[in-house]
Formats: structure tokens, C-alpha cells, sequence
């Protein structure tokens, strides 16, 4: 039998970007959605230093053990410890529990109790802080009660003066506070940014270095464009739909307006990839510059940190020199909030505002460029 | 002269200065400006007021004097808040009940309805904190009223029955809850660990070592390079942004120039395993960059599946992420890294045993090596 291997190269080549383009965002969606399935954070090591060593003391050292939460993962019998145990993450916790801790409470003097945390992993140091004062809250709970009783008031209305102002939480969109949920969107953003980007160098630079009368149109180009953004779209399309299913990513918002918020991040995207593509002689030169944007455009696009902490005129100048501000945000409050239109048309006129910008800029640029190629090398590389 | 200078980026050499020197800095640059403002400050506050008493107020007033909270709207309509919500004007909506007041002094325990946007969920914590500190201490100080009135307690008596176990809550090393101290000196070293993979994919191709104590050579050098510019920019966010650094200096150092030398080997590896330049890049940082998404640094191993937590802990970026963030809050010296300076070690050294072999069997780097250079021309 025989086998045509350069007809196969390259006809694996050609389709090599809409690979990228509709496959990369399934991959990473499956092994990072797996990564973040975990809920809640339980578990947490704590160390607890009993210096009272009472019935009640330990009593209060076995229901922070009893919790979800937290494992007491020893005891420790100096205060120099609990430094170490912390500096080194044995322990993220040491609950303290002073000497004479269980007399003072019983003649009323308010024992106070310290909980060292590791505050250098915010996620852990919330989660720890809040299982730990969960426990002691259901102690001084039936403490107040006991003591109301005591004095004389009724066992209905000492529950009720023990309660006497609840706070309820209520978190809206995401009751449990699962990172996948507030995070996922925005990696499906950022790997529609990467790999739509890196399939765009590898078109505009190779069709850059091609001798004048082999190169693709305007119009040609445009089609490949295009079929990479519907390529892209079917991407992240494959990327939501395995979260959803696998994962229980929930995905309040329609999927029609994702993908119109998406056609106009691409389009306006690449203005800026003509741009780069003008820039760049090599492929991997660009290839290069653009994995690097990867993390910095996220962590600027309004995602993680929010605009109301950036100092006045920040995201204004973001919003003029990369697209993201205007696709990431809005995906996950879409997805998250099931909001409409009618709050998202400004991310799209954004968008468009922008694309509108770029690519005449970005047009103009790269024609410049192959206008100095042609009259300084008629002939390139790939002619030889 | 301008033309000269864009041709000086464009080589391959220039390329680097770019990728693991310029762009870096400039990407710290904005991120130290953007996170300006060190702790989480005026979160969108809505307050819906239904009590309006004296009491009410003083709890609004609690509120609008706390600097991390700015109250943009009162209203006294619940859907109001909730559309303020849904459009992102605000993230945290506050409900004090209809007689709420009247309610606590007859004993009804009213329930204060607190709204949090999680699409915001990394300054959720923060403001939940802060807020429920503001609640607890109006409580307690009802709560004393009512034990003075109708136990006739003494006001000490009263104040020590309140709260009959007080637990003090110490956070150290970050006592101030800073979201930018706990994230800013991770991302850079996510930034530049992109750069040190594409410099030692790179590096693999500028040219052809025979022999093994060249390529340790090279991964030494590059990976020094790389360390150089990551601890430039630490030492730019500690002078200028005011980000704290604790630790033991020398420690910080080893570290990060372990860590870079793990990368830029990867990278190495890649480069010397794939020929075509733009592939080796593509992969080598397909599988380096979303390391900072999957180490402990923004979600924590604690609730990861068993076998990602085994996963994890064979990324540097694992063990260099959690270092530099105890390093630079607590003050730690080198005998708490020697548990990461022994992974560096052996992931270098299983590193120099690919690379023999890679080298061994696949001696060239690059077969588009020689059209690379006649593009360059």
C-alpha cells in the first residue's frame, strides 16, 4: 500500500489550527474543572494548645475535632510551638486554651481563648477561622442559655435573647462559594484568547513570508478568520458543555449571547493580531510574545481584581489596548447570574468600539508590512 | 534608528530581552499599579433599611464608616438591590427586617438578611469578615443592654456574660487580610515562569552542545538569567509598590534561582525533544502555564482530588509559589525551604538524566535551525 506521508503532513497541518482552536479549551477544561471540583476545604490541620486541661477543655478539643473541617492533628505544650507548628504548615491553626480556663469561665470572668491561623493562605485562613469560631459559637450558645436559665428566665425566651439579632448570609448565584464556578469561565476565556491568537500568528506570518503572487487575498484571509471564530466558538461550546455535564458547572446564561460576546472578542482580537503579525518576521517570535499575555491580560481584564479597587483611569486604559475586559467578565456574570442583553449590550459595543480601532489599524499595518517586504525582498525563505 | 531598534527585538537574542526582561517588568509595573490599594476597600455597598430607627442607623453608620465598604444606594426596595446586584453596581446588599428593633427587645430574634455577590468570590471573604465584625459588636452591645435591663447585671457582670468564651482570632503574617500581599509576588512568578520556559525552549536551539556538560551549562546560565530578572522585579514590587518581603534574603535568593533553573530545564528538554520551534514553545508552555492555575497558590491542594494533590506536588511552581509567599510575609529562613530545595534538587538532577538521553538519542536540536537562520538574514 502505498502512502502519500507529505500529502498527509500537510493535510494534517491544515488542520492542525482548528484542532488547537476547538480541542485545546476541552482538555484544559476537563483537567482543571477536575482540579476544582473540590468544594469545600476540609480538613484543615490545627495543632491545639491545652494549657487548662480540663473536662471542658478537652471537651471543646474533641468537637473541633468532630468537625468537618478540622483535624487536630496533636497537641502541642508550649508557646513556642505554635510559631513552628505554623511557620512550618504542619499546622495551618493552634486553638489556645488558657490555664484555668474552665474556673474562670464557671465564676464568670470570660476566659479568653486565642486561635493562631496561617493568614498567608487567605482560602484556608477563612475556612479555618470559620469552622474554629462555628464550634466556639455553639458553646457560648449553651453557655448564654444556661446562664439566662440560671437567672431566672423562661427557657423559650432565653433561646430567643441568645439569638437576639441573627445575621444570614445569603450568596447569591453561587450559594457554595465553589471556586470552579467563579473561576472556570474565565480560564474557557483565556484559552479561547490563546489559542485563537496562536492560530492567527501562524496564518498571518506564513502568509507574510510568501512571495507576493502565492500569497492568500484579503478576502481569503477573511475566510480563514472567520472559520477559526466559528472554530473557537464550537471550543468553548465543547469546553461549557463537558463542565456542565462532568463537572455540574451550572450555566444560567444563554448560550447564544455567549457566543455573540465571543464573535466580538475574536473579531476585535484580531486587530491586535494583525498588529502582532506585522510586528513579527518569526512565527515563534510571536508565538513567544503571545503565551506571555496569557496571565497578565486575566489578572487586568477586571476578572480577579475588580475595578472599583483599581486606582481612576486604570481599566479605562485596559479597555483600550486589549479585548478581554470586554468577553471575560461579562461570560462569567452571564453564566453565573443568567443575566440578559440588556446589561451586556456595553461589553458588546465595547468590543465593537474597539474591534473598530484595531483593525483598520491592525489592516493598515500588516499591508505596510508586506508592501516593505515585497520591495526589499522579492523573494523569501520559502521561495528557495 | 527606530528601525534599528525593532530589528534588535527581533533577533533572537533581543527576542529574550524582551520576553524574560522588558515584558516581565512591564507587566509588574501594572499589576503593582492596579493593586494600589493593598487591602480590599469600598466593596459597592446597598443598604435596605425597613426598621428605620435610631438602632438601624447606628448599624448603617457602623457600615458607612468602615473603609471597606462604600454604601452607593439606600432603598427601600429589595428588587432595587437586587438589579443593583445583577448589573455588577453591587456587591453586597444588607436587609434590616420591618420592626427589627421592636423584634429584639421583645426577644423575636429578627434575622439581618446579608447579600453577597460570589461572582466577586476572592473579595468575598473579606468583606464577610468585616461585615460580620460590624454586626457582632452591635449585637454584643445589645445583648449587654438587655442583660443590664432584665437580669440586673452590673455593666462588667453584663459585659463578661455577653460573650462567655471570648476567642481572640490572630492571622498572622497577613493580620491585615491583603488580597494583593497574598497574590502579587505568586503572579509575577506565574508571568515569568512562562518566560523562563520559552527562554530554555530557546535556548535549546541557539546551538548545537555535544556534550552533556554543555547543555548544563546552557540550563545553568538561562535559568540564572531567568532568576535574575524574577528577583529584580520581587525586589521593584518590595521598593516602589510596597510589598513585603520577611524573610531570609539568601534563602529568597536560592529559591528563586532553583526554581528558574527547573524551568528553563523544562523548557530545555522540550526544546531539544521537538524540533519545530514554534511546536516546542506551544507545548512547553501548555504545560508550564497552567501550573499556576492547578498549584496550591490560588486553590488549595486541601481540596483537590487525591490524585491532582500528587500531581501538583511534581510542579515547581507547587512548592516555589507557597515559599515566596511565606518568604515574603513570614520571617522564615532556610530551615523552613529545605524541603523545597531538596525537590529542586532532585528535579534537576531526573532533569540532566533526560537530558543525556535526549541528547543521546536525538542530537540535533533543531532541523529547522538552518531556516531559522537564513529567515533571520
Amino acid at each position: 500500500m502505498n502512502i502519500n506521508i507529505s500529502a498527509a503532513v500537510k493535510s494534517l497541518k491544515s488542520i492542525k489550527p482548528y484542532a488547537i482552536l476547538s480541542l485545546i479549551p476541552l482538555v484544559f477544561c476537563l483537567i482543571l474543572g477536575y482540579t476544582y471540583s473540590g468544594v469545600f476545604i476540609e480538613n484543615i490541620p490545627i495543632a491545639i494548645y491545652d494549657m487548662d486541661n480540663s473536662a471542658f477543655s478537652r471537651e471543646i478539643a474533641e468537637e473541633l475535632n468532630a468537625s468537618d473541617g478540622l483535624n487536630v492533628i496533636g497537641y502541642i505544650q508550649s508557646q513556642e510551638e505554635v510559631e513552628k507548628m505554623i511557620l512550618s504548615e504542619e499546622a495551618y491553626g493552634v486553638v489556645v486554651i488558657p490555664d484555668n480556663f474552665s474556673g474562670d469561665l464557671n465564676s464568670g470572668k470570660n476566659p479568653g481563648m486565642m486561635c493562631y491561623i496561617n493568614g498567608a493562605n487567605f482560602l484556608i485562613c477563612n475556612n479555618c477561622n470559620f469552622y474554629v469560631a462555628d464550634v466556639i459559637n455553639r458553646f457560648n450558645d449553651e453557655i448564654k442559655l444556661e446562664i439566662m436559665e440560671g437567672r431566672g428566665v423562661a427557657q423559650g425566651k432565653a433561646e430567643a435573647y441568645g439569638g437576639s439579632l441573627n445575621f444570614v448570609d445569603r450568596y447569591l448565584y453561587n450559594p457554595q462559594m465553589s471556586y470552579m464556578q467563579y473561576f472556570m469561565p474565565g480560564i474557557v476565556c483565556i484559552l479561547v484568547q490563546q489559542s485563537f491568537l496562536a492560530c492567527m500568528a501562524s496564518l498571518l506570518i506564513s502568509n507574510k513570508h510568501l512571495p507576493a503572487e502565492r500569497r492568500r487575498s484579503g478576502k481569503d484571509l477573511a475566510g480563514v478568520i472567520a472559520s477559526y471564530i466559528i472554530f473557537s466558538m464550537a471550543g468553548l461550546v465543547i469546553g461549557f458543555i463537558s463542565l456542565h455535564t462532568i463537572f455540574n458547572l451550572t450555566l444560567r446564561g444563554s448560550m447564544p449571547i455567549t457566543l455573540l460576546l465571543q464573535a466580538v472578542f475574536l473579531v476585535a482580537l484580531t486587530g491586535v493580531a494583525l498588529t502582532m503579525a506585522a510586528f513579527f518576521k518569526d512565527e515563534a517570535h510571536c508565538v513567544e510574545f503571545i503565551m506571555l499575555f496569557a496571565v497578565p491580560t486575566l489578572l487586568m481584564s477586571g476578572y480577579v481584581w475588580p475595578v472599583y479597587m483599581m486606582p481612576p483611569g486604570f481599566m479605562a486604559v485596559q479597555r483600550i489596548i486589549w479585548p478581554l475586559c470586554y468577553f471575560a467578565p461579562a461570560v462569567r456574570n452571564l453564566q453565573l447570574k443568567g443575566i440578559g442583553l440588556e446589561i451586556l449590550w456595553g461589553n458588546i459595543v465595547g468590543g465593537l468600539i474597539f474591534a473598530a480601532v484595531w483593525i483598520p489599524l491592525g489592516i493598515w499595518l500588516y499591508r505596510r508590512c508586506l508592501r516593505t517586504k515585497d520591495e526589499t525582498f522579492p523573494e523569501t525563505v520559502n521561495d528557495i | 534608528m527606530k528601525n534599528n531598534i525593532m530589528e534588535i527585538f527581533r533577533s533572537k537574542k533581543g527576542m529574550l530581552i524582551l520576553l524574560v526582561f522588558i515584558l516581565p517588568l512591564l507587566f509588574s509595573i501594572n499589576l503593582g499599579i492596579e493593586m494600589k490599594d493593598n487591602i480590599v476597600s469600598a466593596v459597592p455597598t446597598i443598604i435596605v433599611d425597613h426598621d428605620k430607627t435610631d438602632f438601624s442607623n447606628t448599624l448603617t453608620s457602623y457600615v458607612k464608616d468602615n473603609r471597606s465598604f462604600n454604601v452607593v444606594l439606600y432603598t427601600d426596595s429589595e428588587q432595587e438591590m437586587k438589579e443593583y446586584i445583577e448589573r455588577g453596581d453591587a456587591v453586597v446588599g444588607i436587609i434590616y427586617p420591618e420592626d427589627m428593633y421592636k423584634d429584639m427587645r421583645k426577644g423575636s430574634s429578627p434575622n439581618i438578611l446579608v447579600f453577597y455577590d460570589t461572582s466577586q468570590l476572592h473579595m468575598l471573604a473579606f468583606s464577610k469578615n468585616t461585615l460580620s465584625q460590624i454586626f457582632m459588636t452591635a449585637q454584643a452591645a445589645f445583648m449587654q443592654q438587655v442583660y443590664i435591663g432584665n437580669l440586673g447585671m452590673s455593666a462588667s457582670e453584663a459585659l463578661n456574660e455577653v460573650l462567655p468564651i471570648n476567642i481572640t482570632y490572630t492571622k498572622m503574617f497577613n493580620p491585615a487580610g491583603s488580597l494583593k500581599d497574598y497574590i502579587l509576588a505568586g503572579l509575577i512568578a506565574a508571568i515569568m515562569q512562562a518566560a523562563m520556559v520559552i527562554m530554555g525552549a530557546e535556548a535549546a536551539k541557539f546551538k548545537d552542545v555535544d556534550n552533556l556538560r554543555g547543555h548544563i551549562k546552557t540550563i545553568f546560565t538561562y535559568g540564572t538569567a531567568g532568576s535574575l530578572s524574577l528577583m529584580f522585579l520581587l525586589f521593584l514590587q518590595v521598593i516602589i509598590f510596597g510589598m513585603p518581603y520577611k524573610g531570609s534574603i539568601t534563602a529568597g535568593i536560592a529559591t528563586s534561582w532553583l526554581f528558574s533553573v527547573c524551568i528553563v530545564m523544562f523548557g530545555y528538554i522540550i526544546g531539544r525533544m521537538i524540533s519545530d520551534r514554534v511546536l516546542a514553545c506551544q507545548i512547553s508552555c501548555f504545560l508550564v502555564i497552567p501550573t499556576s492555575l492547578l498549584s496550591d497558590f490560588t486553590f488549595p491542594m486541601l481540596a483537590m482530588p487525591t490524585v491532582m494533590q500528587k500531581i501538583v506536588s511534581l510542579f515547581p511552581f507547587t512548592y516555589y509559589s507557597n515559599t515566596l509567599r511565606r518568604i515574603s510575609l513570614a520571617e522564615i529562613g532556610w530551615q523552613y525551604i529545605i524541603g523545597d530545595l531538596t525537590f529542586y534538587a532532585a528535579f534537576i538532577s531526573v532533569g540532566i538524566l533526560i537530558v543525556y538521553l535526549v541528547t543521546k538519542y536525538k542530537p540535533s536540536a533543531s532541523t529547522s535551525l538552518i531556516k531559522e537562520e537564513v529567515t533571520e538574514l
